[in-house]
Parts: C-alpha cells; structure tokens; sequence
C-alpha cells in the first residue's frame, strides 16, 4: 500500500537540527555511560556483569544513533503537516508512523519554541494544546510559523463563535 | 454589616468529620499500636491515647477556625490561626455542586457540600463546606441561578422512566463478582500473615492433627469468606440505596449508606460512556454502566468513594440499552451492532508477549522448576487474554454519528460509546513493517477527569480506519462547515 503522504513538507535545514541534536545526544550518554564507567573501574569493580552490562550500554546507545542520523534523510520525509478549512493535521515517524487530526474548536492555546539550533536556522517549533493532548510541527521557517499561528487562531476564534 | 457578610462556623457535627479524616490518614500507625497493645506493653496504650487526644484536639481547632460567609455573588472560606487563608470563589466559576451526607449528619438535617470550579490544578480549588445546613443548597443553586438561568432544579421529575434504583440483590452481586476486591483482600492478607506469630500456625497443626493439606484448604476457605464478606460489605457502604434519575438535562446520583453522597450532572458534560459487561457478571446477565466526565472528579481522594462515575452499577443485559436511551437521550444510543476487525490476527496480539515471555520461563527454569511452571501458567494467562482481545475487539458506527468501540480490557468486554464533538484528537498510527499489510491502530483522545485518555482498536485493516474516518470523523467537519456558512 502507498502510504498517504500530507502536502506541507518541514524546511530542509530542519535536517542539519536533527543531525546537531543526535550528535549533542550522543555525547552526553555517551560521557555519563564512561563517567559510570570511570567509578567501577576506580573502585576495580569492571568485571564480569558489570563489564557485560556497561558493553549492552554503549551498544544500544551506537544503534540508536546510527538509526537516528542514518535515517534523517528519510525521516523527514514522513514529518509533514498540513491545515484544512476544520482542522490541522499532523504527520510523523519513520519506523512508527502517525497521522493526527485536531479540529480547530478544540485548540485551547498555541505555543512557539524555538531551541539554540532552531534559532541558528532561524526555525521555530510550533506546539498546538487541546484540552487533553498536545500536537508539535519539529520545526517551521520563522514567517511560517507566525503566519499558521495567526491563521489557526483566526480559525479558533471563528469556530468558537459557534461553540459547541 | 449586612447579615451575608457574617462568618459562620459549621455544624459542630463537623469536628467528628474532621476527627474520623485523620484517623483515616493514621489508620495504620493505629494498626501498629494496636497489635503492641497484646504484649501488655503501657507505652503503646500511652501512644495510643496521646494520638487520640492530639487528633481531637485538632478536630476542635479545626472546627473553631474554619468559617464561611455566603453573598450573593460569591462563597468565601476561611481557615489558618497564624497563617490565615481566604478563598473566594463566585458562584459564575462553579462547574458542579455535589452534596455529601455521613449517617450522623441526618438527624440534624446537615449535609457537607462540595464545590468544583474548572480550575486547571485538581483539588486546589475544590471547596467544602464541611457540615451545613440542608438549606443552603437551595440558597447556593438560588445565587447561581441568577448567573446561569437554564440550571433550575427545582422541575419535576418527568416520569418514572427516568428514575434506576439499585435492587437489593444487586447490590449482593456487584459485591460477590468485584474482581478488584480478590486483589486487594490478597494483599492485605499477605499482610495480615506477617502479623500472625509463628506458634499460631503450629497449634493450628497440632490441632487439625498435622494434616497440612486440610490446613491449606481450610486458609484458602477463610480466604475466599473474607474476601466475599469484605466485598459485600464494601458494596453496602457504597450502593446502599443506589439512585439514579433525570430531571430535564440533568442527572442525579446518590449513594452510600454511612456517607451520602449526591451528584448531579449536566448531560452535556458527559464525555463518553462505557457499557462494561464483566466475565462473571455477564454469566447473570448483567452490565454495569459508567460515564466518562471532564473535570475534577473525587480529587479529594477518600477512601471510600468510587472513583469511577456508575450510572447504573449493575443493570439487566436486555434492559441496558433502552434504559440508557432514557437517560441520556440525546446520544441516540442503540444496542450495537458491531463489526468484529481482527478474529483472524491473533498472531499480531500474541507476538511480543511471546517473545518478551518465552525466553523469561526459559530462563526461571534454569534456575527453578517450581517457579518456571508459575511463570508459564501466567505467560498462558497473558496469551489468552490477548487472544481474547483480537476476538472481541470491534467497532460500530450508529446515527447521529456515535462511535461504539467494542474492546477486552481486564475480564471486561467494554463497549465505548464516543461523540465526534467529544474527541479532542483522532489519529491512526502504523509502522514501517505493519504498513505494507494494510494494517495499523486508531485511536480518539478525550478528556477524563483531569486526565487525557486514549481508546482505539490495534491491528485493524486500512479499510476499517477509513471507514470510521469517513463516517465518524468527516460527518464533523461536514456539520462545522455548515456552522461556518450560518
């Protein structure tokens, strides 16, 4: 089966964010992995279980990030999203993939949040709460982001009119 | 100034409320002492006597500093010595009024009163008027009216149709099939057998004459009597006089016997409901009914309240639909007729169980026999459950675009019942291996009490994800669209 894609692609340098993030996570397990390692070692305790466990460790932390950086150029091909006339729909996951509709009369507010490599690619977060959950585009060009937000909440205030 | 600003204290029956609370709160610290007491030692009954006196003594403080004062646009509480608090909460704020009435309360009319606002952290806002007169609802509802002049409740129940009651027998089924009790009475045994000294077990075997067999199932026995005696006396204490009706859009529940409690509930506050139809109930024919509410619910936390909110705690299977239409007319709800989606996928719902169980027993009988056959037994439990699951789980779509979402949850099959306008989200989830078989899960997000909760089918085919899509879900945007054009 094809699976359905939705029209709104995320910027491309959204890629280089994914990539830094990975990297950044790599590199603080992998410092607390061989400070944990530094005191068994210290205390001439790494042997045996504990040799196995720290070797479990490091390895899942390998896979998880080859998974995570090779993949990238395919992930973001399954991150979209995309605004209807009633509702805004979300788009994401590679390996477990979800489609999510919110209708616009159940957003209760909307948040922007843009991180250190968000700002350096002048990207911006946008997160959407409804009265249980909440929804995130992982990123949007500045202009973008302000423009679906003032959109949705002119949608918002429409749909509220009405009420339910 | 004016007689509404006056504060008044509560009932003085009010300092007996506080007082069995923090008993409540120190029931196993009483449970300690008291089981010291048999070794004849004074200090425990000292440190038994002084818990008390301190409890009452704050029972009474309690009761001398805790006031209130009615106007006509707001309640306001106060409590503290040194650090005095005031909260003010006006009557446009207020989402329900429950009352409760204890069994001591009754022979001076007093009830406690429980305000719920729609305040974002539970409990904090939550106030209790702990022990008032039974007039003062009326002068609450009267203030509130003024804001909100659709609440009236002073209307005539329509007709006898839209009154349940408990049947006294019921209420003796609800207790001998709760499922949770078994569970809970087996932890507390477990605990009780820490506290039994050794030489009772050993005169017990001298006495039976060292037949251990006989001693083990005579336990058992006990076991299982105090189980039911336990569980019925539970749903004497909570059903007792178990009544549900509806007046307009509104419905009333009361129940319990030594705590009275009364709830009242808007239809429209009314998120979902669910039709549980139990293992062991279904084998008398009965289903119990439960509604899903949005809003602080019991964040108060007493022991002995349902959490759950039961419109009808146990109902015959042939009456369960028409009388749910009763209730709640405007959901339309017709006895289902659902479309079972994943009998011939068992595989799907027994895999990852089998691969995280399998090599567990394998690995407990390495080291032990015993526990190795435990082990499997439950893995065998866990597997038919799963079955199960894959066999009851369905969906129907009915008119006026409900959603029923048939699922096996805990030795209940449990039919949810679900409005477009309820669902704050709707999503369908797959994964890069389930995708190519046209296979994937939906769920619909709601609200519950504080809490957002999920409910959906996994495994299900593509075509039934449209299915409910088109039917269910695009019937919203077909009617928001109208909203839009008006």
């Amino acid at each position: 089966m094809n699976y359905p894609l939705l029209e709104n692609k995320l910027p491309v340098s959204l890629k280089k964010v994914w990539r830094k993030t990975s990297l950044v996570t790599l590199t603080i397990a992998l410092l607390f992995g061989a400070v944990v390692a530094g005191i068994f070692l210290y205390f001439e305790n790494l042997e045996g279980t504990w040799l196995i466990i720290a070797g479990v460790y490091f390895g899942i932390i390998l896979i998880i990030f080859l998974l995570n950086f090779l993949l990238i150029d395919y992930r973001y091909n399954f991150f979209r999203y995309e605004v209807t006339p009633k509702e805004i729909i979300f788009q994401k996951g590679f390996i477990f993939r979800s489609i999510t509709y919110v209708p616009f009369s159940r957003i209760q507010h909307i948040e922007t949040e843009q991180g250190p490599f968000l700002r350096r690619e002048e990207l911006m977060e946008l997160i959407i709460h409804t009265a249980a959950t909440d929804h995130s585009i992982a990123g949007l060009s500045i202009e973008e982001a302000q423009m679906i937000r003032q959109n949705v909440m002119k949608k918002v205030e429409e749909t509220d009119e009405y009420g339910e | 100034m004016s007689m509404e600003n006056k504060r008044e204290r509560f009932h003085p029956s009010a300092v007996l409320v506080y007082f069995i609370r923090d008993i409540k709160h120190w029931v196993f610290l009483f449970v300690l002492f008291l089981v010291d007491i048999d070794s004849g030692r004074l200090y425990s009954i000292l440190a038994l006597s002084a818990l008390i006196l301190f409890l009452s003594a704050k029972s009474f403080i309690k009761y001398w500093t805790h006031t209130y004062t009615l106007s006509s646009d707001h309640i306001t509480l106060y409590k503290g010595i040194f650090n005095k608090r005031e909260t003010e909460i006006t009557y446009e704020r207020i989402q329900t009024v429950k009352q409760r009435q204890w069994f001591f309360f009754k022979p001076f009319n007093i009830i406690e009163v429980l305000i719920e606002t729609a305040s974002t952290s539970p409990g904090e806002a939550e106030a209790s008027l702990t022990a008032v007169d039974e007039s003062i609802i009326k002068t609450i509802e009267s203030y509130r009216n003024q804001t909100s002049p659709d609440l009236d409740e002073e209307k005539e129940i329509e007709a006898a149709d839209n009154q349940f009651s408990l049947k006294y027998q019921d209420v003796v089924l609800f207790g001998l099939t709760d499922l949770t009790a078994i569970l809970i009475v087996f932890t507390a045994l477990s605990f009780v057998f820490e506290w039994i000294p050794d030489r009772f077990f050993s005169e017990l075997v001298s006495l039976v004459g060292n037949v251990r067999g006989i001693l083990i199932v005579g336990l058992m026995f006990m076991g299982l009597l105090i189980i039911a005696a336990l569980s019925l006396l539970k749903s004497f204490l909570l059903f007792y006089d178990y009544k549900a009706e509806r007046h307009e859009d509104t419905l009333t529940i009361s129940y319990g016997l030594f705590e009275r409690k009364t709830q009242k509930i808007p239809l429209s506050k009314i998120q979902g409901i669910k039709v549980n139809k139990q293992l062991l109930r279904h084998l008398f024919n009965r289903s119990s009914v439960e509604l899903v509410i949005m809003g602080g619910q019991e964040s108060e936390g007493e022991s002995l309240s349902i959490k759950k909110v039961y419109l009808f705690p146990l109902i015959s299977n042939d009456q369960v639909y028409t009388r749910l239409n009763q209730f709640i007319p405007d959901r339309a709800i017709e006895k289902p007729k659902v479309k079972k989606v994943t009998q011939n996928r068992v595989w799907y719902f027994l895999r990852w169980k089998m691969l995280a169980g399998i090599p567990l027993v394998a690995i407990a009988l390495y080291f032990n026999t015993t526990i190795a056959i435990i082990a499997s037994m439950i893995l065998i439990i866990i597997l038919l459950m799963a079955w199960k699951k894959s066999q009851v789980q369905a969906y129907a779509i009915q008119k006026n675009r409900l959603l029923c979402i048939q699922q096996f949850e805990g030795f209940t099959t449990v039919q949810f019942f679900i409005m477009p306008q309820n669902v704050q989200a709707l999503s369908y989830s797959t994964s890069i291996a389930l995708v190519n078989k046209d296979i994937g899960h939906m769920d619909v997000t709601f609200k519950e009490n504080e809490h957002p909760t999920n409910y959906g089918m996994r495994y299900i085919k593509e075509k039934d994800s449209r299915r409910i899509h088109e039917l269910f879900w695009e019937a919203l945007e077909r009617e928001t669209d109208y909203v839009g054009f008006n």
